[in-house]
């Protein structure tokens, strides 16, 4: 019968062994530790004072895509507005005060249709080039170009602007101003128009802003350096910013958590609450607004009819969202409006949770058990708000069918109409005249509905028309009706955009634009 | 080898050629449109219509096709829609990163599985072999995303003593760049090292059975010199075979490891580009995928060659 080979017991084997070992950890400890790096660069919890220098290390869940710097997005969220700036900014969505930044006054005229815009000397751009009006021209007829992605394009088509001396520019517009032009001048960041068609790849980032681009990995990070030759004297307080890609919300947590960055954008809000929920090292900011509704398709199926459309309002339970995907934060009012003067808030909870009316109305409308396609972009957050939709519309007895798309298709579908009941998020803007022009599920012009009626059609052109005051007012309050009872748009809720940041940073501004690093710090 | 290597060219070309109009087609097939990502969630179709034409995705499929081809052919990969960057330049400032993750995996795959499969596989106690087939039995379990985060876990969040996000070229900084390395290619790396380990493991027991195995028994040879020279040596052509296999595997597995550990590599290159419908980069990263799994594939045979000498290339 055979046997196994015998191997001697070991006698001197882990000789070789220990010596790697002590050899290795000689070589470690001679080595400089990344963790220690890591911990030396990351800031501690302190409430202290800005101190100047220092080096900001923030993520982000997108990528930097320089042809979109006239466009708002999460994608240059953390650095575009270091190193392109607009003529003014908007905070905390006070359009009434906007921060001058290139333009030092405006002032409107009495039919609120025409500005003049002062711009501000001696600010250079990073080519050593000075900015001129000449320079506020070129940036808003790049943003009116076919390509453009610039958000504004209806309103900024609807101006003239005109260079009334280096440092003036006047603008005239077919509807009124002041509910819109502090956002779009903030929206629009001055470009060079030497280098612009070098931005588009990247190849090229000049502006005018506090930081310059010291370097540029397509997909993976952005580096930014303090500009010395920056117009505001005092400013920025930061030596360096760099913008890192981390897609994934859980590597995100592990950058926070190891002190690798110190801010951080893209993250889920039940990931963001693990981290931020005990307080100590890290805040949740609460900044822009992003409403998140479902558009029904009334072109054809089930929501053809408003009763059954009106039944959807009845069947989703708000604050069950609230809660569950959003863990509390944010508000369930139902209106697509932004706070304000305009805002109807008589008109909130039109459609509360309340299954009973529902089913009558789904009966009513001869819906029942009619299939319901919804279509979603493909992401966790709001695969988990469709769950909790299609859980409330199979309870009044519709069924419901989940259609995610990749990023790519639901935009494209969208785009043309063919999204069918769908679920959007899209960030909020300050004035009811903003959303009727941009938000492509209540514009006129590209909308992504498939809703329209020549009353709707009237009464959004109502909102622009009548601007801001008691006018804005009642015109915003006759659109909300007429849309609270065609009930095409179900607002689920208004929740701040995820960003966590160390207590360690301070001076933190992010506006629609983007994150105002100029005024940003790190703590003593 | 020189023969072999001439006759194999033809059917290398068949297949690149065959993968290129896969990885070209592949893409457009499936629905979605770049246009639409560039121009943003918020765009009209107006706008869409105008990216397009400014990307030439207006152009008929085979004009497309052929002007990338012909780019390919004058060493031009094409540019990315997202990024307006030549795909050549965005693939060669990270596939440093990539490599480095493979090489230091393919080490620790190969060290590791080899190692495993060695202690399994040699005759020693009963505790000794169960517990090296418990630990290949666990890894076998364990995926490489699993292994990732228990390791963040323990060294990164536990015990902090090496990063557990981002990276550092190890060509310039060696000493970080090791560091950063480690977990993220032992992340990798462990999983698939247990099936090398298997594999070994049975090729000895098996080998052990050989009738030459005994005459070196009954010549006295000293039990080491069996295990090294005749029963390791005849053992490793399995897993010589399974490693070069494994090394596709381990570019697929680089793109879950380098989400959960912030690099980035080749993988979130690709990740990306699939998310936004860059077929410049996906049909380029497609084809030379298939061509690294080609030289991998003829690597492994001059391997087994020189392993065993009953193996003659070329003939």
């Amino acid at each position: 019968m055979r046997t196994g080979v015998q191997s001697r017991p070991y006698s001197r084997p882990n000789l070789r062994v220990l010596l790697a070992l002590a050899l290795s950890s000689a070589l470690t400890a001679g080595c400089q530790s990344a963790v220690q790096l890591e911990r030396q660069q990351a800031a501690g919890g302190s409430t202290a004072s800005c101190r100047e220098g220092g080096t900001l290390v923030v993520a982000s869940a997108q990528p930097p895509i320089p042809g979109r710097v006239l466009a708002q997005g999460a994608a240059n969220l953390f650095w575009v507005r270091g190193v392109f700036e607009p003529l003014m900014s908007v905070k905390d969505g006070d359009i009434a005060n906007p921060v001058p930044l290139l333009a030092t006054a405006w002032k409107v005229g009495a039919d609120d249709r025409t500005a003049t815009l002062s711009l501000r000397q001696g600010v250079t751009f990073h080519s050593g080039r000075p900015f001129t009006s000449a320079d506020v021209l070129f940036t808003f007829k790049q943003a009116l170009e076919p390509a453009s992605p610039s958000n504004d394009k209806q309103i900024i088509g609807g101006w003239r602007l005109k260079a009334t001396g280096d440092h003036e520019v006047t603008i005239e517009s077919e509807t009124p101003l002041s509910p819109v032009l502090a956002s779009v001048l903030d929206d629009t960041p001055i470009v060079d128009s030497q280098t612009y068609k070098d931005l588009a790849d990247g190849s090229k980032f000049v502006g005018t802003g506090p930081y310059k681009v010291e370097r540029y990995q397509p997909g993976a990070q952005l580096v930014l350096v303090r500009n010395d030759r920056y117009w505001q004297r005092g400013l920025p307080h930061l030596d360096r910013i760099e913008n890192v890609v981390i897609a994934d919300s859980t590597a995100q947590l592990a950058a926070l958590r190891s002190g690798r960055t110190q801010l951080a954008s893209g993250l889920t809000t039940q990931d963001a609450a693990t981290v931020t929920q005990k307080g100590g090292q890290f805040q949740l900011y609460e900044g822009q607004q992003v409403l998140y509704s479902l558009v029904l398709d009334t072109a054809s199926g089930a929501f053809a009819k408003k009763e059954a459309r009106q039944a959807v309002g009845y069947a989703i339970d708000r604050d069950r969202i609230k809660q569950q995907v959003f863990s509390g934060l944010g508000e369930t009012g139902g209106l697509v409006w932004p706070a304000g003067p305009e805002y109807p808030k008589d008109r909130e909870n039109a459609y509360r949770h309340d299954p009973a009316r529902a089913r009558e109305l789904i009966k009513e409308a001869g819906a029942s058990g009619a299939e319901v396609p919804i279509t979603i972009i493909n992401n966790p957050q709001l695969q988990a708000v469709y769950q909790i939709i299609a859980n409330n519309l199979t309870d009044v007895g519709l069924r419901p069918k989940l259609v995610a798309l990749p990023a790519p298709d639901y935009q494209s579908r969208l785009a043309a109409g063919k999204g069918g009941n769908y679920l959007s998020f899209r960030g909020q803007v300050p004035s009811p005249s903003l959303v009727a022009q941009t938000n492509p599920d209540i514009r006129l012009q590209g909308a992504h509905r498939t809703f329209t009626s020549k009353e709707y059609t009237a009464l959004v052109r109502g909102v622009i028309e009548a601007g801001g005051g008691q006018a804005g007012a009642e015109a915003v309050q006759k659109l909300t009706a007429y849309m609270l009872d065609q009930a095409v748009q179900h607002v689920l809720a208004t929740t701040p955009a995820i960003t966590v940041k160390s207590t360690a940073v301070q001076g933190f501004s992010l506006v629609s634009g983007g994150l105002l690093s100029r005024e940003t710090c790190l703590v003593r | 080898m020189i023969r072999y290597l001439v006759k194999r060219v033809p059917s290398v070309v068949l297949v690149l050629l065959a993968t290129s109009v896969i990885a070209f087609l592949l893409p457009r097939l499936t629905p979605g449109d770049p246009a639409a990502v560039i121009a943003g969630p918020e765009a009209t179709p107006e706008t869409i219509a105008a990216v397009r034409a400014q990307l030439g995705l207006d152009q008929p499929l085979v004009s497309q096709y052929l002007s990338w081809m012909g780019g390919l052919f004058t060493g031009d990969l094409g540019r990315s829609f997202q990024y307006g960057r030549p795909v050549a330049e965005l693939i060669a400032t990270r596939v440093g990163s990539t490599v480095e993750l493979a090489v230091l995996a393919g080490l620790f795959l190969a060290v590791v599985g080899i190692g495993l499969g060695v202690l399994a596989g040699s005759a020693r106690s009963r505790w000794s072999r169960a517990l090296a087939d418990a630990t290949n039995t666990s890894l076998l379990a364990a995926p490489p995303f699993l292994v990732g985060l228990l390791l963040i876990l323990a060294f990164g969040v536990a015990i902090r003593i090496l990063p557990i996000s981002g990276e550092m070229s190890v060509l310039e900084r060696p000493d970080l760049g090791l560091q950063y390395l480690l977990l993220p290619s032992l992340a990798l790396a462990l999983p698939m090292s247990a099936g090398v380990a298997r594999l070994v493991q049975t090729s000895m027991l098996a080998v052990r059975q050989e009738d030459f195995v005994d005459l070196a028994v009954a010549k006295g040879v000293p039990t080491r010199r069996i295990s090294v020279r005749h029963v390791l040596r005849n053992s490793l052509g399995p897993a010589v075979v399974a490693i070069g296999i494994r090394f596709g595997d381990l570019l697929a597995g680089a793109v879950v490891i380098e989400a959960i550990f912030a690099r980035n590599g080749l993988g979130q290159l690709a990740v990306s580009a699939a998310q936004s419908a860059d077929y410049a980069v996906i049909q380029v990263l497609i084809v030379g995928t298939v061509l690294i799994a080609v030289i991998a594939q003829l690597l492994t045979e001059i391997s087994l060659a020189a392993l065993d000498p009953r193996i003659r290339l070329g003939q």
